[in-house]
């Protein structure tokens, strides 16, 4: 059986969108806390 | 960061967003998820999943830290507060009742099965089940642990008592620390092993390729084929939609009173779009890259297809302390891998159990004028009484029953209750302003009316499936042996004294507040 065409598409779709969102979430969330202490400075 | 009405604050934003995902990640991420998969269809399961992650998984992490924040700026650390400041109506804090009855319930037999992964962990290190070679035998030695059956391992209960008392110390210890030095300092450090663990043992996995190449068919990749090749036929079958709106129910602890807690420590100008938004991407990436890639495929490689469907059938806890327990035994360094597995699901169920415990905490403090110290205490006997019921009383069905109406279809009503609360009586144009207050993005309008037509609609609809499907039958306890009735009787009886106690308290603690204010006049 192993992964088809199909699987492939889905677990790429899925890991991707899914990695990329919390990736870019942790990002801006450093980022954001950064500028807070740099304010705060 | 400055003081918070004089209320416990988070010590930095990264810290409470690894609290809220570890409230989030938990045992459901690494267990029940792949199993769900699995049965519906497969990567077309997929489809359903994400777009309830975006309808009813986001909106309603955003409505119940709009909710939590909100009640905070009024000293308000728990649901029943909160709820009294959404509505005007002598009403709404028994409403908000739930939100500490669901996590207090499952606070309950949540940390005994947290105890089980404890013991495990220190199972596999030892190598103490390391001569239990078949399912059956892997099965006898939980069974025997867990004192259901007798065992050649374990003579009585004793070890898993000891164990769930470990645990149970564990927890309050977290509590009693408080927000910042012990909740946050706690996922701090659990929630980041619990991701690299799991990341060790996928990435292991996935280079077992085909352990046994005398039978190819068993390999990983068949088992990521089980997991993520789509069944598309099976799309029109509404049970794979409720399935995947249910599963984002769970893995994201919606529905329980814990993220409102949580939130309630910031301060009123914290962003929350954004950090609703990263808990949620964060327990997501916990689920569907880490959690799919461990248990079932690496079951079908050493098990077969076949055999890992039945694992699936059996349940979360057949997948994870029966199956995973037998490949341990077959791989190098197994106790090793044994112990990361089990030490992982240890810190998914801490991270979720402390934060079931915030909220009667939080009501005990906030209402009571109680310190954290006697809080902890009186919550700490009043749930190590409880748990024994769940110990010695669980092979009856004691923890199932508790698990079916706290765990999964109240939270499914106190959802529904929160976003009408919210969305409706509140009014959504001011939800919608709390929401996006001191926010780092802005949340896209399109939510605006997911969160006030769709999510509630869904929630409603899940509400009377479940009501139908299972709710009912549970009632009458069909399926039920005589021998166990009285047992699942006994686990309402339990439920019922701890409902109308904090019903009573909620009661006294805002008769309390009258007779304050009139003293004060």
């Amino acid at each position: 059986m192993g992964l088809t065409t199909g699987g492939i598409i889905f677990i790429s779709c899925a890991w991707g969108s899914i990695t990329l969102l919390t990736i870019y979430c942790f990002v801006k969330v450093i980022k954001s806390e950064r500028e807070d202490k740099n304010n705060k400075n | 960061m400055p003081d918070n009405n004089g209320r416990e604050q988070w010590g930095s934003k990264i810290g409470l967003i690894l609290a809220v995902a570890g409230n989030a990640v938990g045992l459901g991420n690494f267990l029940r998820f792949p199993v769900q998969a699995a049965q519906n269809g497969g990567g077309a399961f997929m489809i359903p999943y994400f777009i309830f992650f975006l309808i009813l998984g986001i909106p309603l992490m955003w409505i119940e830290w709009g909710i939590g924040r909100h009640g905070g700026r009024f000293n308000h650390g728990s649901a029943p507060g909160m709820f009294d400041v959404l509505w005007k109506n002598k009403l709404a804090k028994y409403f908000g009742t739930l939100g500490l009855f669901m996590s207090m319930v499952i606070l309950i037999y949540y940390t005994y099965i947290e105890s089980w992964t404890l013991g495990y962990s220190i199972f596999s290190i030892t190598g103490y089940y390391f001569d239990q070679h078949t399912a059956e035998a892997m099965r006898t030695f939980l069974y025997s642990y867990q004192g259901r059956a007798a065992g050649e391992h374990f003579t009585g209960i004793l070890p898993a008592y000891i164990l769930m008392f470990v645990t149970f110390g564990l927890n309050f210890w977290v509590l009693y620390k408080g927000i910042s030095k012990g909740i946050e300092k706690l996922a701090k450090v659990a929630l980041p092993l619990l991701l690299i663990f799991a990341a060790i043992l996928a990435v292991r996995i996935m280079f077992l390729g085909t352990p046994n190449p005398a039978i190819p068919e068993n390999s990983v990749w068949n088992g990521y084929g089980f997991i993520w090749n789509p069944n598309i036929s099976l799309l029109s079958d509404p049970k794979i939609w409720l399935a995947a709106a249910g599963q984002i129910f769970f893995t994201l602890s919606v529905g329980m009173g814990t993220i409102h807690a949580y939130a309630s420590y910031l301060k009123p100008k914290d962003d929350i779009a954004l950090s609703g938004l990263t808990t949620a991407a964060t327990n997501g990436f916990a689920e569907v890259v880490l959690g799919a890639a461990i248990a079932i495929p690496v079951a079908v490689a050493f098990f077969g297809l076949q055999a890992t469907q039945e694992f699936a059938k059996g349940g979360a806890f057949d997948l994870g302390f029966v199956s995973m327990p037998l490949i341990f035994q077959r791989i190098p360094l197994g106790q090793v891998f044994g112990f990361l597995w089990f030490l992982l699901l240890f810190f998914a169920g801490i991270t979720s159990s402390v934060a079931m415990g915030q909220p009667i905490i939080a009501f005990m403090e906030d209402e009571f004028g109680f310190s954290r110290k006697k809080a902890v205490g009186v919550v700490a006997i009043i749930v190590l009484i409880a748990v024994q019921f769940v110990v010695f009383y669980q092979k009856y069905g004691f923890l199932n029953e508790m698990d079916y109406w706290a765990g999964t279809f109240g939270l499914v009503v106190f959802a529904l209750v929160e976003t009408v609360l919210f969305m409706w009586v509140f009014g959504a144009d001011k939800a919608w302003k709390e929401m996006n207050e001191g926010g780092d993005f802005k949340i896209p309008r399109v939510f605006y009316y997911l969160m006030k037509f769709v999510t509630p609609i869904v929630l409603f609809v899940l509400m009377v499936w479940w009501t139908v499907e299972s709710a009912i039958p549970k009632l009458l306890l069909n399926g039920v042996s005589n021998v166990d009735k009285p047992y699942y009787w006994g686990s309402r009886i339990l439920m019922a004294v701890i409902f109308v106690g904090l019903i009573l308290l909620v009661k006294k603690a805002w008769k309390n507040k009258i007779n304050e204010e009139n003293e004060l006049r």
